[in-house]
């Protein structure tokens, strides 16, 4: 049994699927699209279970951006393998008409429906009461006053799902028609397959209307479809308008009876709080105010639980040399396996609290005015206020920020979006910039204590992979004749008080994800890194330390040990991998150690911190050690040390702008249909990273 | 689009406020608030309800 939980965007839908369906989630794809379906089993009382899919937000059947299209194929084509048995229908009770243009629409293709007035209880509070009765005979489906937040009214949409499932045909259902006069879409239908069934003939208009954008219709039925359109001379445009108007017009007298609404406190409370936080003065500098504290939040904040999960990983892998028998297996536990583990575990506070900040922005309504504030910037850049949210998200992480730019209408601001994506500074830049401003910018109080010198050059970071990403978006406007079809059309929502189950769980799936996806990679090349850097050919390595020994028996027994292990390593396979690419790489500043964390990275860069702690034997989990060690290497020829601030703005630059991720490459072929822009990114961002990498150095040195 | 967002003719249209550089425009359309850029708010036919201000940015009008 499959139901499919259906609605207009910010109807609620997610907190009743996370009601519904507890813990018992996935989050994958729908078939053949990058789309999130989010899936959700729920027991149905008699040992059986139905499953829940949540569809994407839709207004109508006539959607407008790609993740609306690939609902309404799942409506549309009873092959697909998502078609759902019936559907649940979630309806913001304090915009109900708006909200039930949809479910007319949905009853009149034949689904089995349940009715959910979501947030009826906050409508209650202004004094708005509904008739459910009155609702349950016009529509002939049940219906709840629901909270997806609270919880409230489910346990009865669910006892009356397991009653309709329990028996042989779903539920006392008897859905009434909605469906408008036929007689401006007879011209149409007159040419289409016959069909006695209303519904199936409902369906058929909607794929007809809609036969580019629906991947599930098959090639044959798609030029049945072009050719009826064509020869009926329908405006598309117009029967929609006609039947939007007209469902319209039968909800009006229905809402009439059910609906006693006095107050819209909270509309006009958020109408009034919206003249200071969209202010084009006072709502830009609390917008910016708010970045600013997410970026000190990420440094400062964070700081705290990553020192105790540093703490415990020092300690294991000492406690690991201290009580293991010496050995390789010991040696790939403590320096291989336990730094890999830390370098991933150590970034989850910092990634728990973007995400936690970015959930909430979106639960608050807040993420509507970013949007707002920030169109008129975007649009001079060639993208659109939409955009914002991509970029933002891409903070976090480039992979789930390029799927979420699907919601952009125009295709070149979705693609230029997809394209300069990436520049944004992700979290997996957040390692490398740590260390990195930990070894160049000294940690100093600055404005008496209100701000650190080193959380404002990550700032500045931030900042400068914003200008750089806008700056490319420009360019790409620039280059393709940007301008045409582009729009902003956005509903700004009542502010509210967030829902901290939703959060939570957005933030557990987005933590559970890098540790799983990304973290495996970082665990597996930490290893494989340990194994090339601690073995090299024959006994290279071995006569490497001897030769130090002989030509150097004056020093003292540290330098000596750290010396021999510096030798060692040139001679490892690590060594001699980033030795073949030191002539590219020297005029940047960089050395073969450095080479080898550039060729590691180029998967995910991350790896960066994990390799560079591995070469120089510090753990990844201990940043300062990684940065004293860093410090304290220096060229065996000159004595100069290798890191100087010229080398670490150059390898922060290079890290701002390459192309690094292999996630990202990966999900842009998807996104974008084809290897095209995925290579175009690749050659662009890298060339520039170089390029502005050799300057900085350049000029600096 | 407008139209399955809930906006519909005869609803009262109030400019509540312009952006930084006069878009995009902060729209209160019957009980919904929409945010268009002036492009595209200018495609609405209005009828005016009350006069214009002289200064300041709030209209109220009809939509038709």
């Amino acid at each position: 049994m499959r139901i499919a939980l259906v609605g207009n965007p910010n109807a609620g839908k997610s907190s009743v699927f996370n009601r519904l369906t507890g813990m018992q989630q996935k989050v994958g794809n729908f078939p053949g699209v990058t789309v999130d379906r989010k899936s959700g089993s729920m027991a149905l009382g008699d040992g059986t279970t139905a499953q829940i899919v949540d569809l994407p937000g839709l207004y109508s059947v006539y959607p407008h951006t790609p993740d609306q299209a690939v609902a309404l194929d799942v409506l549309l084509a009873p092959a697909h393998p998502d078609y759902p048995d019936a559907v649940v229908y979630v309806a913001d009770a304090q915009d109900l008409e708006r909200h039930l243009l949809l479910f007319t629409q949905i009853l009149d293709l034949g689904f089995p429906a349940w009715l959910c007035l979501n947030q009826a209880d906050l409508a209650g509070k202004e004094g708005t009461n509904f008739k459910l009765n009155v609702l349950e005979k016009a529509f002939g489906v049940p219906v709840f006053q629901t909270n997806g937040r609270s919880g409230e009214g489910l346990p009865a949409l669910k006892q009356s799902l397991r009653s309709a499932f329990g028996e042989a045909e779903p539920g006392p259902h008897a859905p009434k028609a909605f469906r408008p006069p036929a007689q401006e879409a007879a011209a149409l239908l007159s040419r289409l397959p016959r069909t006695d069934s209303p519904d199936a003939a409902y369906r058929l208009l909607l794929q007809a209307r809609h036969r580019k954008r629906l991947p599930k219709l098959l090639e044959e039925q798609r030029l049945v479809l072009d050719r009826a359109v064509q020869d009926s001379g329908l405006d598309p445009l117009d029967l929609q308008v006609q039947e939007t108007m007209a469902r319209y017009d039968k909800l009006g007298p229905i809402l009439a009876r059910a609906v006693q609404q006095r107050g819209r406190e909270a509309r006009n409370r958020s109408t009034q709080f919206d003249r200071i936080m969209t202010h084009p003065v006072i709502g830009t500098g609390i917008f910016f105010l708010v970045l600013l504290l997410i970026f000190q939040a990420l440094f400062a904040w964070a700081a705290i639980p990553m020192d105790a999960i540093d703490g415990v990983f020092a300690r294991l892998r000492e406690g690991l040399h201290a009580v293991l028998p010496q050995g390789w297996a010991s040696n790939l536990l403590a320096d291989g396996l336990v730094p890999g583990i830390g370098g991933v575990l150590i970034f989850i506070p910092q990634i728990t609290l973007l995400f936690l900040l970015i959930g909430l922005m979106e639960e608050t309504g807040y993420m509507a005015r970013a949007v707002y504030l920030s169109d008129n910037l975007m649009r001079r850049f060639g993208l659109n206020g939409r955009s914002f949210v991509s970029l933002i998200s891409g903070v976090a992480c480039a992979v789930p920020a390029i799927m979420s730019a699907r919601s952009i209408h125009n295709t070149r601001e979705r693609l230029a979006t997809i394209f300069v994506t990436p520049f944004m500074p992700c979290s997996a830049r957040l390692p490398v910039y740590v260390v990195l401003i930990a070894f160049a910018v000294p940690e100093r109080s600055v404005l008496g204590g209100l701000l650190n010198l080193q959380g404002l050059m990550l700032f500045g970071l931030y900042m400068l992979g914003t200008m750089v990403a806008l700056a490319s978006a420009w360019l790409v406007k620039r280059f393709t004749g940007g301008g045409n079809g582009s729009f902003l059309l956005l509903e700004l929502p009542d502010y509210r008080m967030p829902d901290w189950r939703n959060v939570g769980l957005t933030v557990w799936e987005k933590v559970r994800v890098f540790v799983v996806d990304a973290g495996k990679i970082i665990v597996v090349i930490s290893m494989v890194l340990w194994a090339l850097s601690s073995y090299g050919p024959g006994t290279a390595m071995a006569d490497a330390r001897a030769e130090v020994v002989l030509e150097h028996p004056e020093w003292s027994a540290e330098t000596l040990a750290y010396q021999q292990e510096a030798r060692a390593l040139r001679e490892s396979w690590a060594g001699r991998m980033g030795r073949a690419i030191e002539p590219a790489i020297a005029p940047l500043g960089f050395d073969w150690k450095i080479g080898i964390a550039l060729i590691t990275s180029f998967a995910a860069r991350e790896v960066f911190v994990g390799t560079m702690a591995t070469i120089y034997g510090a753990g990844s989990e201990d940043v300062s050690r990684l940065s004293e060690a860093m410090a304290r290497d220096s060229h065996p020829e000159t004595g100069q040390p290798v890191y100087t601030t010229a080398t670490a703005v150059s390898l922060l630059l290079f890290y701002a702008f390459a192309m690094q991720c292999m996630s990202t490459l990966a999900i842009v072929r998807r996104e974008t249909g084809s290897w095209r822009i995925p290579m175009v990114q690749l050659v662009y961002m890298t060339g520039l990273a170089y390029l502005s990498s050799l300057m900085a150095y350049q000029l600096m040195a | 689009m407008l139209v399955d967002l809930g906006c519909r003719p005869g609803q009262t249209v109030r400019l509540e406020r312009r952006g930084l550089f006069g878009s995009p425009l902060y729209l209160c359309i019957g009980d919904r608030r929409m945010a268009l850029r002036s492009e595209e708010a200018r495609l609405l036919l209005l009828e005016p309800l009350v006069p214009a201000p002289a200064s300041g940015d709030r209209m109220v009008a009809s939509a038709s």
